[in-house]
């Protein structure tokens, strides 16, 4: 995860003051009363709150960004991290205001910063349930690794509506572990931004079949094809493909009822169709540096006579293009531009479309049985052995 | 296999169908400031379907190329996103094409028909066309008999769509509403006609019925109950701008009355549709007009309308021409560029709360925005310290700066009973971080989806001018319509319409 500009220069509310703990509400009140031109009054609108917790202290300051960023819509946002483990027990907090639309002079937010330290981290959940706005729903952004029992999570998620991952962060072997957490969540739902960053690969692959006269050759799929920009040491680590890969795959799977034959390498599968029809998958790394690591190149799906493509611009990663060949249909190209997938925008477009999302649910589980003969799950941490002291 | 598997559950925009937009009047101002800058936001926006297609129709002769170099222009200087994105123009423009012709001439339309059947085989656009008319109504006519007999329309029940879009004015009167219609009907199915009102492809218009029947706090109150009356204002600050032709024959009531007040007063005072769909939200708008109380005589007319002119005046500190002197215009015009009316909605929810309705050009402000008055309270509890406290008013502005107050009265800190109004200000800016499409974006994707919920039909077109057109006629024996100076808030009989029944225009 990267940082993505900064609030250091620009207005005074926009820079982080520390506050104690008990002066966080008045404090962030009596900004926004001279937050206006001239010193005045800004109407504070609260439409939600978004806890950013950060699983691993270096995310803080990137996660801190990314919430001034995507809170442009009237947010608290709370952002988390435990660190220093030796220390004496302290929280130390800071507020802020943030721009409306991110370049504005004019606040849409408020953001808190709190950093525990020692064994304060065990306070966290007592404070963020405090600086919780009443009657606004809450949202949990986990920066970082899948939590592995972790106390603070089971705490923090139960508050929210929708809990946010980011499956790019994580290792193949966390997806099983992850839609374990997907089905035991009857209070919260999970989102992710990997699954996020599918959305424009999956809507132009599904454009192709959109067509009446197309859904036969779905039904004759021969060859899904999946190029990805691998770690460049990808060959000696145990995840041979990205979870953005996985998930993918996983949806293919899941949407068009297939299931797994075997796999015949580390890259490519035998799936079978429920006519008992075979269809290969084949995961494809191609070095393009202008892509993060794990990313989607291109999607090919291969029928008797049919060809759909996928794929991005040669010239500009943003730009995926999307092109196709079928006997006597004309299909012409077209091109999309994708954002740049940067957390706070990611962060905000999850936040617009905020509901429970079972297609993901499905996919999660199906890549997660499709990956395991691959990247078996690691054991929860209450299920390792204990180590020797 | 018949459905898409791979649109199951997928959380995706609404994408029409492959289809060929067809513009006539391509060179025109309306294309160039906002068809094609709204088509390409589209493109932009991932809205469009594949192989879409433009057909820009227009009396000049131009190729392909030109056409696309003079649009990338265009959306260059209008599109709400700057600048132009090399790689989606592109990539839009390869489906951009120009067919030159007159709205008069058959092998125009031979052209027309030449050019969008090889687009259904080059670019797969499987004959389905939406017809956008953006020429004057003179020459609706013309165009709509040429299209049939030409073989480009098919009806509305065939497998591949056609749908014509139609700009306002929709007649001048009733009877040539009427016969716009009928030749309308004469080509089209009702179905496939879409009559384009931009205000109702406006965010706070369409978040008004949200506001109304997705909470369920406004709704109780939302009546003669506690409703004492009802203030709409449609106000420019802007002159007729060189149009002083066109307004001649519109005047503010044609112009704006008959259409955007009017919608966005029947969507402000509808009961709730059974279904959010076309038919049962239309169903619902028209129950309104057509419950608007007749104003026929000259005697109601004189009393329940108040007609204006702008005058010389100043605005911006600058010195701007009286009506009279814009060009095309009369010196002795009688035409109204500002017009206030009292109108009762005759129903069970309605009945006895007067809608105070204005609109006018060169006024003090740019403001649409519907205001509800409520009752006073019925007891003066506070009168010894407070006197007369101020009744609460709930105002839905629809542009600019969109959004909803609520003022209501708060008690001055202190030891004293003093009492002030206050307002709680919702503003869509501040609340929601990006920037809406323009509505001519939502309306362009509403009308390719098929869904016409946010277009007139023509029963409410109808019903309008069944209510303007007898003022109309009277306002021919009434004086000449009151002048007002360029930058108020019109004329002084408009204020005393509102004092004569103990109210005043809200300040805007």
């Amino acid at each position: 995860m990267t940082a993505e500009g900064s609030t250091s220069s620009g207005p005074a509310w926009a820079s982080r003051r520390a506050t104690p703990i008990d002066r966080i509400d008045g404090d962030l009140r009596a900004l926004w009363a001279k937050a206006g031109p001239g010193g005045a009054a800004v109407t504070r609108t609260q439409t939600m709150t978004v806890i950013a917790v950060c699983e691993t202290p270096a995310y803080f300051e990137a996660a801190a960004q990314a919430v001034g960023i995507a809170g442009t819509v009237g947010a608290r946002t709370i952002v988390v991290a435990a660190d220093e483990p030796q220390a004496a027990a302290s929280i130390t907090t800071e507020i802020a205001l943030h721009p409306r639309d991110g370049k504005t002079d004019v606040p849409g937010g408020e953001s808190v910063f709190l950093r525990a330290h020692g064994k304060a981290r065990a306070f966290i959940p007592d404070t963020v349930g405090k600086l919780l706005t009443p009657d606004v729903p809450v949202y949990v952004w986990w920066v970082g690794d899948l939590p592995d029992d972790d106390s603070l999570f089971d705490h923090l998620a139960p508050l929210a509506k929708l809990t946010i991952f980011d499956t790019a962060e994580m290792d193949l072997r966390d997806l099983a572990p992850l839609d374990r957490l997907a089905k035991g969540a009857d209070r919260f739902a999970l989102a992710d931004f990997g699954w996020q960053r599918l959305r424009t690969w999956q809507e132009l692959t599904a454009r192709f079949f959109d067509d009446p006269r197309a859904g036969d050759e779905l039904a004759a799929l021969d060859e899904i094809k999946l190029t990805f920009h691998p770690r460049r040491d990808h060959k000696r680590t145990s995840d041979p493909f990205s979870n953005q890969v996985a998930l993918f795959a996983g949806w293919l799977v899941y949407a068009l009822g297939l299931r797994l034959g075997e796999w015949t390498s580390d890259l490519s599968a035998t799936l079978l169709r429920a006519d008992g029809g075979k269809v290969r998958l084949v995961l494809e790394p191609v070095d393009r540096n202008d892509v993060p690591i794990g990313a989607l190149i291109a999607v090919d799906l291969r029928g008797k006579d049919a060809h759909c493509h996928v794929g991005r611009d040669d010239a500009d990663a943003l730009v995926i293009c999307w092109s196709g060949e079928r006997p006597g249909m004309p299909i012409p190209a077209q091109c999309v531009r994708i954002h740049p997938p940067v957390p706070g925008r990611m962060l905000g477009h999850v936040l617009e479309h905020a509901i429970a999302d079972t297609l993901f649910e499905h996919s999660l589980e199906t890549a997660a049985a499709l990956v395991a003969p691959v990247a078996p799950a690691a054991p929860r941490k209450s299920e390792r052995p204990e180590e020797p002291k | 296999m018949s459905k898409n598997p791979l649109r199951e559950g997928l959380v995706t925009e609404r994408i029409p169908a492959p289809c060929t937009v067809v513009i006539f009047g391509a060179s025109g101002d309306l294309t160039k400031r906002k068809l094609l800058p709204a088509l390409y936001n589209l493109a932009v926006s991932r809205l469009l379907p594949p192989g879409a297609s433009v057909v820009g129709y227009a009396r000049r002769e131009k190729s392909d190329t030109q056409f696309r170099e003079e649009q990338k222009a265009n959306v260059a200087q209008f599109s709400r996103r700057k600048p132009v994105d090399e790689a989606i123009w592109n990539d839009f423009a390869q489906g951009l094409f120009y067919v030159a012709g007159t709205f008069e001439d058959p092998k125009g339309y031979a052209k027309l028909k030449e050019t969008l059947d090889r687009l259904d085989r080059e670019r797969g656009t499987r004959g389905n066309r939406l017809y956008y008319l953006s020429v004057p109504p003179s020459e609706f006519g013309v165009i709509l008999e040429r299209l049939r007999e030409a073989g480009l329309v098919s009806g509305p029940d065939a497998a591949n769509f056609s749908r014509v879009v139609i700009e306002k004015p929709f007649g001048s009167d009733l009877s040539t509403g009427e016969a716009l219609n009928h030749k309308l009907l004469s080509v089209f199915d009702e179905r496939q006609v879409f009559r384009i009102d931009h205000y109702l492809g406006k965010e706070t218009v369409q978040n008004l019925l949200v506001f109304r029947f997705g909470n369920s706090i406004f709704e109780p109150i939302w009546s003669r109950e506690h409703v004492d009356h009802v203030q709409i204002t449609v106000s420019e600050d802007i002159g007729v701008e060189g149009r002083g032709k066109f307004y001649e024959e519109a005047g503010t009531t044609r112009d704006v009355v008959q259409n955007h007040l009017l919608q966005i007063m029947s969507v402000m005072a509808m009961e709730a549709p059974v279904a959010f769909d076309a038919d049962s939200v239309r169903n619902e708008k028209v129950k309104v007009v057509r419950a608007l109380r007749p104003i026929v005589t000259r005697e109601d007319v004189a009393k329940h309308t108040v007609r204006g002119q702008y005058d010389a005046g100043t605005f911006n500190g600058q010195a701007v021409p009286g009506y009279r002197q814009e060009p095309d215009v009369p010196s002795d015009s009688r035409t109204e560029t500002y017009v206030a009316i009292r109108a009762h909605v005759d129903s069970w929810r309605w009945g006895g709360v007067p809608f105070y309705m204005r609109a006018g050009k060169r006024l003090n402000k740019r403001i649409t925005e519907i205001s509800l008055h409520f009752k006073k309270v019925p007891h003066a509890l506070f009168a010894a310290t407070a006197g007369e406290v101020e009744p609460d008013v709930l105002s839905i502005r629809i542009q600019p700066d969109e959004g909803i107050s609520l003022r209501f009265m708060s008690k001055v800190p202190g030891p004293t009973q003093t009492l002030r109004p206050v307002t709680m200000d919702f503003r869509y800016a501040g609340s929601f971080g990006e920037t809406g499409p323009e509505a001519y974006e939502r309306l362009l994707l509403e009308a390719m989806l098929g869904d016409a919920t946010l277009f007139a039909r023509n029963d409410e077109v109808r019903a309008a001018w069944e209510w303007i057109t007898p003022m109309h006629e009277a306002w021919k024996e009434l004086p000449a319509p009151r002048e007002y100076a360029a930058g108020s808030w019109g004329p002084q009989e408009s204020d005393d319409m509102l004092h004569a029944d103990g109210r005043h225009w809200r300040r805007l």
